[in-house]
C-alpha cells in the first residue's frame, strides 16, 4: 500500500503541514539554544572552569545555526 | 593540612570526573584561603546511553528513507530534493542540540569538596538549577555505595553524606572511586575538627 500525503493531512498539502510543524519545532529549538547559552553564562559565573569560554562559543555558534536553519525553512522549504 | 603531607598532583584535565585540586577552577562564593580539594562529576560511563542514542539518531535518516521506500512510504515522492535535504539538516540541528545539552548537563553537575565545606551544583534540567552547601563541621556520616554490574566493573557509585545542616543529606551520584571520595571527605572533616573556629588552613 502506498501512503498518500493528502490522506495524512486532509485538506492541507503535506509539504505545508510539515513546514508549519518544522517552523514550530525550530522556534522551540531557538529558544532552547538561547536558554542553554544563558545557563552556560550563569554556570560560568558560579563555577568558572577553563572550558567555559569554549562552551559559550559553541553555544553562540549553535544559536546562529538554529536561527539560520529557521530562516532557511521559512524561506526555502 | 599537615606540612609533612605529600601534596597530590593537581588535575589539569578540564573533563576530569575525579580531579584532585583542579587547576583553573574556582566558584563564586569561595572564601579567601578556601581551596578546592576535590572536584567530582558523574562517571563518564553514565554518558554511554546518550552516546548510543546519538549513534542511533545519526544514522536514522539514512535508514528511514530506504526502509520507507521498501514498505511503500516513499518520502522522496512527497518532497523535492531540496526539501529532503532541509529536513535532514533540521534533524541534525536538533540532534546537535540534544548532544550539547547532555554534555552541558554532565559537565555542570559538579560536586566540590573544599577544605571548609562540600558543595553540590545540581543542574537538574534546562530551567532547574540548585546549589547546596554544608560545612565540614556539620558532616555526621559519609557512606559510599557501589551498586550493580557497571558500578562494580567501572568502579563508580554514590556517596551519601549525612549532615546537621539545612539539607540533611547530600548525594554525590555516580561518582568515580566512591570509597576514595568518602575517605578524602572524612580526612578533611578530621582536619577541620582540629582547627580553631573560624580558622582556614
Amino acid at each position: 500500500m502506498v501512503v498518500d500525503g493528502a490522506a495524512i493531512f486532509p485538506g492541507l498539502g503535506l509539504a505545508i503541514a510539515v513546514k508549519a510543524i518544522l517552523i514550530l519545532l525550530l522556534v522551540f529549538n531557538l529558544v532552547f539554544s538561547l536558554i542553554i547559552f544563558r545557563q552556560i553564562q550563569l554556570m560560568g559565573k558560579r563555577l568558572p572552569t577553563p572550558l567555559e569560554p569554549f562552551l559559550r562559543f559553541i553555544a553562540t555558534i549553535y544559536i546562529g545555526v538554529a536561527a539560520a536553519v529557521l530562516l532557511l525553512v521559512i524561506g526555502v522549504f | 593540612m599537615d606540612e609533612n603531607t605529600v601534596k597530590p598532583k593537581r588535575s589539569r584535565n578540564p573533563f576530569a570526573m575525579f580531579a584532585l585540586a583542579p587547576l583553573g577552577v574556582s566558584f563564586d562564593e569561595q572564601d579567601e584561603g578556601e581551596d578546592i580539594v576535590l572536584l567530582l562529576r558523574a562517571h563518564i560511563v553514565t554518558l554511554v546511553p546518550a552516546f548510543l542514542e546519538f549513534i542511533v539518531f545519526s544514522i536514522l535518516p539514512f535508514v528511514v528513507i530506504p526502509v520507507g521506500s521498501l514498505i511503500g512510504f516513499n518520502i522522496s515522492g512527497f518532497f523535492g530534493a531540496t526539501q529532503l535535504w532541509i529536513l535532514i539538516i533540521c534533524w541534525y540541528v536538533f540532534l546537535a542540540g540534544f548532544v550539547f545539552f547532555r554534555f552541558i548537563f554532565w559537565y555542570f553537575n559538579v560536586y566540590l569538596l573544599t577544605n571548609e565545606r562540600i558543595i553540590d551544583f545540581d543542574f537538574r534540567g534546562i530551567l532547574h538549577k540548585e546549589t547546596s552547601y554544608a560545612n565540614l563541621t556539620q558532616i555526621q556520616d559519609v557512606s559510599p555505595r557501589i551498586i550493580g554490574f557497571f558500578g562494580t566493573f567501572f568502579h563508580y557509585g554514590n556517596v551519601y553524606i549525612q549532615t546537621a545542616g539545612e539539607k540533611p543529606e547530600f548525594e554525590f551520584m555516580n561518582v568515580a572511586r566512591p570509597d576514595d571520595v568518602a575517605r578524602t571527605i572524612l580526612g578533611e572533616v578530621r582536619d577541620e575538627e582540629t582547627e580553631a573556629p573560624g580558622e582556614i588552613r
